[in-house]
């Protein structure tokens, strides 16, 4: 009995009728249908074109003016040839491309034909350079992720890179077709000339915020006394043509979160970029110098430092020019070997076992045109207070170094002077016997670079008793 | 009992009558379906006309990323470059197929789809791909934003492309005689990027590609005689047999490469004529196909044609 019931049971729930329950009150095609015609209205309300900026996965952020039309065709200038030459003059002349929206994962907008934008994302490297195969690791097709403000985020379907499109003022765009993109840019590195070091100081905290043409970079020191970095792509909208201001706003393609802080933009206010954090505004100021310590020595982040005389001009102190190098340059030079690089390098020395700083001279025999570079190893102590004491020198052996170390005297004597008892009766410098050693003690630290168009890190070793007396180079791992 | 009989009887009934009707609708529409929606320009327009309406081709120029291969970094064609070349695919491939094999011919085993993109596609190991045909029912052409209408170089690229691409749809829908992979099977090898012109000549192919394998060299000699033309053929073979009979040391080639390279040829001749009823060289004052094909190529160089 109790089987049959269960089989009628059963035979009733299979007829009941399975009710579509939609979520949405219209069907999702319908919805596809109708978001996809939303955005291409809004795509082709924007009577003065559009800004787009795109942040490669390798270079950050390049910035487009593009003109939509119903008939599916795009007009663009971009801002390529700040950056490249030999690609045409891209922020003047217009690249067109067809365009559409179609449904794939989600809407997406397509370029579907090469121009500009496609550049970037060229995987053949003689175009634009980036990595073969891969290009810059760009995107020209674009899913729609939100609308806001009036603008469109937007994302890479292939390569996720964020873009952001912005409908144009009447202003930006007669900015924009006069070539604006490029010189807004040019701009920009008048302010970078300007700025070494744009640092704002939170707390007892220094964070370096420099926004390039192309990515902004962050970097501290954190608690653990680790030097944090981050990058982030960034774009400078036309204030600095429409507004006349020194520079332009920079719009970061995502927030930046930075030691519990976060960081969405930079405003300039006239004098100075601001950035705003929770509430508060910070203004940024330059610092000359990296706002964190320099960790230079055996092991640390920089163990070498390079310098050229001829390139480093202004950065490197009038004391050493004129008291070390100019006379040692030319009493060198009348024996027609010229200075081209000096070093001082962080080494171990295989004969102690202990860490000694190498500098090195380089010059060039004019009449082979052979280079002989003529090195010293100086044994150091680490005094309480981090300076450096230099307590010896010798020589690394070569003939070549013990003829000519009296012409150049002054570059090794600045580490630790020595006099010798027999320098002129000795055949080589095994049989020198010093008579004096006179060491010299030195702090460690940034120098400011005042040489135009010089880059890279710029650090020191500053005499301690004379801190006008110091020598500058390039810092390098 | 009987009692329940009639419970399972009203049961099935009430079960029946709470079927409802399924309301199917075919009309109902459906977002995307029907293919894409633009407003066709004049290139579109050309397309139609030179392909779609007489050889049902599709040339896809726009982009869509569904027709690649999806983990490589490529670029769409330059508008520009798309009837340009597309012409020139007409002239050098297609008509002196129709003049040799009927007008139907194309429209029977043609590929019906050509699609065009800008960049070369870059393979892990350094090379690259320019050409690509998948299944005799679409070829993929890249690297044509390099396009100019005077470099015959690159123009003999792209048709060395269009011509091997066909040839394997040939291959695929009538498979050529197995003695063909007899003829030179030691020399075939998946590195032949490792090997040079020379070496591959050497053991009796018509270029590096045709090392890979047995179809790759089948398709290759058809394209690249057909594209460089029978003279460059002989020189090859003169070459081949010269390499052979210089060796430095008398065993040190296993077979006269010329040898090889002549029965391939052979195969190549007599596939064409018996499967396809079509002449690869001219014959009885006929032109075949190779003479049909450089003097097309010619005239594309020489503008002959109308745009």
């Amino acid at each position: 009995m109790k089987k049959y019931i269960f089989i009628i049971l059963s035979v009733l729930l299979l007829g009941c009728d399975k009710m579509e329950d939609n979520v949405f009150s219209e069907n999702p095609d319908d919805r596809l249908q109708k978001t996809e015609e939303e955005y291409r209205q809004t795509i082709l309300a924007a009577p003065n074109g559009w800004f787009l900026a795109i942040n490669t996965k390798k270079e950050g952020a390049y910035r487009f003016w593009m003109s939509f039309t119903e008939e599916g065709k795009v007009a663009m200038l971009a801002d390529m040839d700040a950056t490249y030459s030999g690609i045409g003059e891209t922020s003047l002349v217009p690249s067109g491309s067809t365009w559409q929206l179609k449904a794939l994962l989600a809407p997406s907008l397509i370029f579907e034909t090469y121009s500009y934008l496609h550049l970037l994302a060229d995987p053949d490297n003689n175009i634009i350079g980036g990595t073969k195969g891969e290009g810059l690791g760009s995107d020209f097709e674009f899913r729609i992720v939100s609308e806001d403000n009036g603008g469109l985020n937007l994302k890479g379907n292939f390569n996720n890179c964020l873009a952001r499109m912005d409908p144009a003022t009447p202003e930006q765009a007669v900015k924009a077709s006069e070539g604006g993109l490029k010189t807004v840019l040019e701009k920009h590195a008048d302010y970078l000339e300007a700025v070494r070091f744009p640092t704002i100081e939170v707390g007892e905290t220094k964070y370096l915020v420099k926004p390039n043409t192309r990515k902004t970079d962050f970097a501290y020191i954190d608690k653990e006394n680790n030097l944090v970095e981050k990058t982030v792509g960034s774009y400078l909208d036309f204030n600095s043509l429409t507004q006349e201001a020194f520079a332009s706003d920079v719009h970061f393609f995502e927030p930046v979160e930075l030691d519990g802080m976060t960081f969405k933009g930079l405003k300039w206010n006239g004098e100075a970029y601001q950035v705003e954090i929770e509430g508060k505004t910070y203004e940024i100021f330059d610092n000359k110098v990296p706002p964190y310590p320099l960790h230079f020595g055996y092991n640390q982040t920089f163990s070498q430092l390079y310098v050229n005389a001829n390139t480093m001009q202004g950065t490197l102190s009038d004391s050493f020019m004129n008291e070390l190098y100019t006379p040692a340059y030319n009493r060198l030079g009348e024996r027609s070997r010229y200075i081209q690089e000096m070093y001082c390098k962080f080494v171990m020395d295989a004969l102690s076992g202990k860490p000694v700083m190498e500098f090195g001279v380089t010059y060039e025999n004019k009449s082979n045109g052979k280079t002989f570079t003529a090195k010293w190893h100086y044994p150091y102590d680490v005094n309480e207070d981090g300076t450096l004491t230099f307590t010896d020198r010798e020589q690394t052996g070569s003939t070549n170094e013990f003829i000519y170390e009296e012409y150049i005297y002054e570059l090794p004597d600045l580490f630790c002077g020595l006099e010798y008892s027999n320098y002129g009766d000795a055949d080589n410098w095994s049989q020198v016997v010093k008579s004096k050693i006179i060491p010299h003690t030195f702090k460690v630290d940034w120098a400011e670079n005042k040489t135009p168009g010089l880059s890279g890190n710029i650090g020191g070793l500053f005499r301690v008793e004379r801190e006008e007396l110091f020598i500058a180079g390039q810092l390098k791992q | 009992m009987k009692k329940l009989k009639y419970l399972i009887c009203l049961a099935l009934l009430w079960t029946v009558w709470g079927c409802s009707e399924e309301k199917f609708t075919p009309d109902q529409y459906l977002h995307g379906l029907g293919g894409e929606d633009y407003t066709p320009n004049e290139i579109d327009e050309w397309i139609l006309k030179n392909f779609t309406i007489p050889y049902n081709m599709e040339v896809k120029y726009r982009w869509d990323q569904s027709e690649l291969d999806l983990n490589k970094t490529l670029v769409p064609v330059k508008e520009d470059v798309v009837i340009p070349v597309m012409q020139i695919v007409k002239h050098v491939w297609i008509e002196p197929y129709e003049v040799l094999a009927g007008e139907d011919f194309i429209r029977l085993y043609s590929p019906k789809k050509y699609v065009l993109v800008g960049s070369p596609m870059y393979n892990s190991d350094g090379t690259i791909v320019v050409g690509q045909a998948e299944g005799g029912r679409k070829i993929t052409l890249f690297r044509l934003n390099r396009f100019t209408p005077t470099d015959k170089e690159l123009i003999q690229e792209i048709m060395k492309t269009v011509h091997h691409e066909f040839a394997h749809t040939l291959h695929q829908t009538i498979m050529y005689p197995e003695e063909f992979k007899q003829i030179t099977p030691a020399g075939y090898t998946s590195s032949w990027n490792n090997v040079d012109e020379e070496e591959a000549l050497v053991l009796g192919f018509v270029s590096r590609y045709a090392c890979s394998e047995a179809d790759e060299d089948f398709a290759e000699m058809i394209s690249r005689i057909a594209v460089y033309g029978r003279d460059w053929w002989e020189q090859r073979i003169a070459k081949a047999h010269e390499m052979y009979v210089n060796a430095a040391s008398p065993g040190q080639y296993a077979y006269d490469p010329a040898e090889a390279m002549r029965q391939k040829e052979t195969i190549v001749i007599n596939y064409l004529k018996n499967i396809w009823g079509i002449e690869f060289y001219d014959h009885d004052g006929e032109k075949g196909l190779v003479t049909m094909v450089q003097e097309a190529l010619d005239r594309v160089l020489n503008e002959e044609y109308e745009s």
